[in-house]
């Protein structure tokens, strides 16, 4: 059974002026139980917005607008806040973006984690809370002795770590990271990446890893999900979208991404920038930066195509790939 | 008065390394490396203990010695030396990694760009500025200028304010610029622009830049040289492709290993280190590497490893390159 | 200037700190137009009958007359502008030299910050009524000596308000970007660093005034005020001493309600602007929140439930 099935979602943001803010439209893709899915996109597209809808986390300006959020055969949207919070941790947990910053100071790294056990009644008792959380620093290989300490003594790479073992206290079935590894260094970067595939692999975890980051998705993500101005650009298996891509901006962007083992091909770049929230394209969202659009690609938004089973793209035209 | 010994961090350590004229330096490391020490000394912002820093012969570092108070960045006395500061900034300049943090919000582009001509008393009149900093902004790519002239930096991109600080290190016509991890908080199909941006003012102008940075692939793109550093010291050094293609010191190699490919399907044997770059305070003993080193041996531990030369320009610091 | 643009667009989403602006100025606007409001001149001579004085609130009386005879609401109107007149000036002074220090101390830091500090500190230990009975008793009574005497000791916290800020602001990269391009540290805090600290100082300004305000009226109303002004304070004191005993209330209460508007309404104003300038936190480059920021507003969250369809 397919884990988690978005459909149509959509979701707005309430101006001040009373007007809707389309940040995420028509959003749809599959998850299925140990499998990961790579959300990639740049700022402003929509994809963090997307996420937050999923848990209902999102500010109070936010709406969603219409979609379906199905958790094991179930519609989270059509559960009220109590039920939801049933779901949050324990079903669907989150690796928030820039959490390892945002961990509490003064309280040690092992009490922070039992509290997430405590407030979603995991274990009986004080001890059981301590070894648990002992044994989740283990999983994500922190030496447990160390969850004594506060965060300041833990270094970057360690305190994300320790930001997963809460995550995963509740033992959910789908894990969400966002943007796990961005502003940590390279080698750190692959250890947090090594240690979400084992994790994955071990606790047959549904994972979606939300990032800027092409590198990320090629490396751990068995499926990925381009997202362009709120709306999913292109989706396919890791290999369809990094080798045969389709969308003009997954192109671009695949283009954009330096290798390291061709260092000096063409270093291109997208002209312009995302789209403003206020200020959208009628037509396909990315029309005014695309390279290859026509006159019908900036009045009308442009169907998805199924260019190969499981791999689709949204554009009008049906062009082959420009090397 | 009582005195505690106090424990010295050697945040950078006997580095040396020479860069020509016009020519690109990559400086790549991780946190601790030391990387962007050797940046702020190189530009005279901050005073070194020991060594000297020769830019187009002068010693930067004795400049530094008598201008900078320690721990303070300039403390301007006299006029002779006010005069000497200003002769330097104007030739070397630095561009910041967070366009969020390095710009004032308070001023608009106009003032941004004009306030170093301001500061060293360029241009005469308000036409000549204008010019002037028109012909900056244009050549960071931001243009037509008029259309960003009065804008607060709050409404502009990432990549417009990474061109915007650019802009007002150029309007100087400085010879050498240090661009301490540029494109690192930018969106990636941004950092091309701005990569190629200053491959351009080589180009076309003649600066010599040093490029920090911790992500190797985007040194590959347009650097000539790359020097790795590790915990303060450089543990290779060399033509960039040499490096990237065939590192010989085991860090280079493992870095290279784990740079993210845009393919899934190029499996590479991957050397993920254990561990985490040790806090400087304490250097292990011997080669600083050695403890996550997967090539170690006994020796190791006890000495550290000069640079051995590789090739004729390619240099590691390894007892067993 | 477009910091005052903001702050004004700031303040009209919030009505507490709309009501504060509409207190003081309603004060400003008596103060100004006193000659033409007030009915008759406070320092006029005028002939009065024994049953004149204190006598209670009539037709040409609207608040009664005081001990001399004189129109009560005339005094209260005039003496808008000693109290404004002193809230202003003593707390422009106190702003001043509060900066200039704080800016000093906290830029240079060193011994020079260290110098200004203990100072700082050695002013704020000793009680500011006290001292300024002390000041005014020996150096005699008048409206500049009160001004002096008020801003000379008020700017103590200021200095510690704007050094704090100083502290952190001058780690902030722009400020080393603007000394890496040469700028003289005169440059480095004008241009650079004054401009962060402005909106806060500007809070701490209005609340300042209030606090000079009283200063002055616990002087007079204590006896140091300036004999030839009639203000608040010095109403008060009279009122104290010789209304009370007569019940007089129409002398007593007025300028104790005026000074308790007017503080009102600059504390309203005051803590609504510092709401509005604290410094929001920094937010990640790749995740701009800052637009949903934007958004943000107090409506109860809602969620459009659709019938699931297979």
């Amino acid at each position: 059974m397919t884990t988690l099935e978005v459909r149509n979602l959509s979701v707005s943001y309430l101006s001040e002026e009373g007007a809707l803010l389309n940040a995420a439209e028509d959003v749809s893709f599959q998850l299925n139980q140990g499998k990961s899915l790579g959300i990639v996109g740049e700022s402003g597209c929509g994809k963090t917005t997307v996420m937050m809808a999923l848990l209902r986390l999102l500010p109070d300006a936010g709406r969603i607008i219409q979609g379906q959020v199905i958790l094991e055969g179930e519609d989270l949207l059509r559960y009220s806040e109590a039920e939801m919070s049933a779901v949050r941790w324990s079903k669907i947990s989150i690796v928030f973006q820039g959490a390892m910053n945002a961990l509490n100071p003064v309280r040690t790294i092992e009490s922070q984690i039992a509290e997430t056990l405590r407030i979603h009644d995991v274990e009986k008792t004080k001890q059981r809370e301590r070894e648990r959380a002992g044994e989740l620093l283990e999983m994500v290989g922190i030496p447990p002795e160390r969850g004594r300490q506060y965060p300041h003594q833990y270094s970057g790479g360690m305190r994300q770590r320790a930001v997963i073992a809460m995550a995963l206290a509740c033992n959910p079935r789908v894990i969400i990271a966002d943007e796990p590894t961005t502003a940590l260094d390279v080698m750190i970067q692959a250890q947090i990446l090594k240690l979400l595939v084992r994790l994955q692999r071990e606790l047959n975890l549904a994972l979606i890893v939300v990032t800027h980051d092409l590198g990320v998705v090629a490396e751990i993500c068995d499926n990925v999900l381009v997202m362009y101005g709120g709306r999913v650009a292109e989706t396919g298996t890791g290999d369809a979208i990094f080798n045969d891509p389709q969308h003009p901006y997954t192109q671009r962007l695949l283009q954009a991404f330096p290798d390291i083992e061709n260092p000096h091909a063409e270093m291109v770049s997208i002209p312009g920038i995302p789209p403003r929230l206020d200020d959208l394209p009628p037509g396909c969202r990315f029309a005014p930066r695309c390279y290859v659009c026509g006159d019908r690609c900036h009045k009308e938004m442009p169907p998805m195509i199924e260019y190969k089973p499981g791999h689709l793209f949204a554009c009008h035209l049906d062009y082959r790939k420009i090397s | 008065m009582l005195r505690r010994p106090y424990k010295v961090v050697h945040a950078v350590d006997d580095v040396s390394f020479e860069v020509q004229r016009g020519e690109i330096l990559a400086l790549v490391g991780e946190s601790g490396s030391g990387k962007t020490t050797v940046g702020m000394n190189v530009l005279g912002l901050q005073v070194p203990t020991a060594g000297r820093i020769l830019f187009d012969h002068h010693d930067v570092a004795d400049w530094a010695r008598g201008n900078l108070v320690r721990g303070r960045t300039e403390d301007i006395a006299s006029k002779r030396r006010r005069e000497q500061v200003l002769a330097l900034r104007r030739r070397a300049q630095i561009i910041f990694q967070d366009p969020y943090e390095s710009l004032n919000p308070r001023q608009k582009v106009y003032e941004t760009v004009s306030e170093p001509l301001e500061i060293h008393g360029i241009g005469r009149t308000k036409e000549e500025k204008e010019a002037l900093v028109r012909k900056a902004l244009e050549g960071s790519g931001l243009a037509p200028a008029d259309h960003f002239w009065d804008r607060y930096p709050e409404r502009l991109s990432g990549g417009q304010r990474q061109r915007l600080v650019i802009a007002s290190a150029l309007v100087l016509e400085p010879e050498l610029l240090v661009a301490d991890e540029p494109v690192s908080m930018l969106d990636v199909s941004i950092r091309a622009e701005i990569l190629s941006l200053l491959n351009e003012l080589r180009e076309q102008r003649g600066i010599t830049i040093l490029y920090t940075t911790h992500d190797l692939a985007t040194a590959g793109i347009f650097t000539d040289r790359m020097a790795v550093m590790y915990l303060g010291r450089i543990v290779e050094l060399g033509p960039t492709e040499a490096v990237l293609s065939e590192p010989r010191h085991p860090y280079t190699q493992a870095l290279v290993s784990v740079v993210p490919a845009p393919n899934p399907r190029r499996r590479r044997k991957q050397v993920v280190l254990e561990g985490e770059v040790p806090n400087p305070i304490d250097l292990p003993t011997g080669c600083r590497f050695h403890p996550r080193c997967p090539q170690a041996k006994e020796e190791c531990s006890r000495i550290d490893p000069r640079p051995v030369p590789v090739s004729e320009d390619h240099q590691a610091a390894c007892l067993f390159v | 200037m477009e910091l005052i643009k903001e702050i004004w667009l700031a303040f009209r989403r919030r009505p507490l700190g709309l009501l504060g602006v509409f207190m003081l100025f309603s004060i400003i606007f008596v103060a100004i137009f006193a000659p033409w409001l007030a009915p008759y001149d406070p320092d006029a001579d005028i002939d009065v009958e024994p049953q004149d004085l204190l006598a209670p609130p009539d037709a040409e009386h609207l608040l009664g007359r005081d001990d001399a005879g004189k129109d009560v609401l005339s005094q209260l109107i005039y003496g808008a502008r000693v109290s404004l007149t002193v809230g202003f000036v003593a707390s422009f002074m106190t702003i001043f030299i509060g900066t200039t220090v704080g800016l000093v101390a906290g830029y240079f830091g060193g011994r020079i910050g260290n110098a200004l500090m203990r100072l700082v500190d050695f002013l704020l230990v000793i009680p500011d009524l006290p001292l300024m009975l002390v000041f005014i008793s020996m150096w005699g009574r008048g409206l500049w000596k009160i001004i002096l005497v008020i801003g000379m000791l008020g700017w103590t916290s200021t200095a510690r308000l704007v050094r704090s800020q100083v502290l952190s602001i001058k780690e902030r990269q722009f400020v080393l970007r603007a000394k890496a391009l040469g700028a003289s540290n005169f440059r480095t805090i004008m241009r650079h660093i004054f401009p962060q600290v402005l909106p806060i100082i500007l809070a701490d300004g209005v609340l300042s005034i209030s606090g000079a305000i009283i200063a002055e009226s616990s002087l007079s109303f204590l006896g140091l005020g300036d004999p030839m002004l009639v203000s608040w304070g010095m109403m008060l004191n009279f009122a104290f001493e010789r209304a009370i005993s007569r019940m007089a209330w129409w002398f007593l209460l007025p300028p104790g309600f005026a000074i308790i508007w007017v503080s009102l309404g600059l504390v309203l104003m005051g803590s609504t602007l510092e709401e509005i300038v604290n410094p929001r936190l920094k937010t990640h480059h790749l995740f701009d929140p800052r637009r949903m920021l934007e958004l943000l507003r107090v409506i109860p969250p809602k969620v459009e439930r659709q019938e699931v369809t297979e």
